[in-house]
């Protein structure tokens, strides 16, 4: 059986915000937030998420991973894709509820993913010259 | 001979002006072909741990609560407890709970026990030698 996988987003620039987000945290916090990720991992992609309160429902099939290091709140927004959970987004959680913006960016960035997966591999050019077909 | 058909820099009123564009925008050609799916989260996690021993010193103190928050949540999740729920059967406070399965906090045996009664298992706890001189494991169970 397929266990889920989780990788960063990764822009058409090369970067990876979630990665970048988690990297730009105190040391000291990093291996706290990495930990409640990586609870991600290695699910039967049959089973169900994990349960409340690490993780819900946002809209649709965004998710968010409630992670928190001590009173200091962060949610990762995601999709699965597959056996991939994809890290979309990542916030410092200072409102009730996910900004609006927030939720945006993880859906402009899942579409921009699934365009990308679906596009046609690029093949390299095909051999020129006088044993050219 | 021509190796490249920009200059290098062009001189203007007596300054030298680097030119900004270049004949191919490298990074765009490059861009074409990024993959969507970036890094594994884990591989992420290991290079920060390679980087930083305060990282790793904070793992290594973390990592048994994160187990037991594990494996507490597992066993929730298969009885579809919500966390209030668990802590009414285990006659404790929902915060109690909450901090277990934050994975950020020891845990008593006492606690243990309780949990392991509310999921109609029991706590086993033990001590094992490390695989090249295992000779025995012992194991007592709690409750």
């Amino acid at each position: 059986m397929p266990r889920t996988q989780a990788v960063y987003y990764r822009a058409p620039d090369g970067s990876e915000p979630v990665n970048h987000f988690v990297a730009g945290l105190d040391e000291r916090k990093q291996p706290t937030i990495d930990l409640q990720i990586d609870r991600l991992n290695d699910q039967l992609t049959t089973a169900p998420p994990p349960p409340f309160p690490h993780s819900s429902q946002v809209r649709g099939q965004l998710r968010e991973l409630r992670c928190h290091y001590g009173s200091e709140l962060y949610r990762v927004l995601y999709r699965r894709s597959g056996n991939l959970i994809v890290l979309l987004h990542m916030l410092r959680k200072d409102t009730a509820s996910i900004p609006e913006a927030d939720i945006a960016v993880a859906e402009a960035r899942w579409e921009d993913f699934k365009r990308r997966m679906d596009a046609p591999r690029r093949r390299p050019p095909r051999a020129a010259g006088h044993d050219a077909p | 001979m021509l190796k490249s058909f920009w200059p290098r820099s062009i001189v203007i009123d007596g300054k030298d002006i680097v030119p900004k564009t270049k004949p191919v925008s490298e990074k765009i050609v490059r861009s074409a072909s990024v993959s969507p799916v970036g890094s594994t989260h884990r591989a992420a996690s290991r290079r920060r741990a390679q980087r930083s021993a305060a990282y790793r010193e904070e793992l290594a103190r973390i990592a048994p609560y994160e187990g037991i928050a594990r494996i507490v949540i597992a066993r929730r999740q298969a009885l579809g407890l919500t966390q209030q729920e668990l802590a009414e059967r285990v006659g404790t406070s929902h915060s109690v709970i909450s901090r277990i399965e934050s994975g950020q906090h020891p845990t008593s045996v006492t606690t243990l026990r309780r949990l392991a009664e509310a999921f109609g298992t029991h706590l086993v706890v033990g001590f094992e030698d490390r695989p090249e001189n295992a000779s025995e494991l012992q194991l007592v169970a709690v409750s």
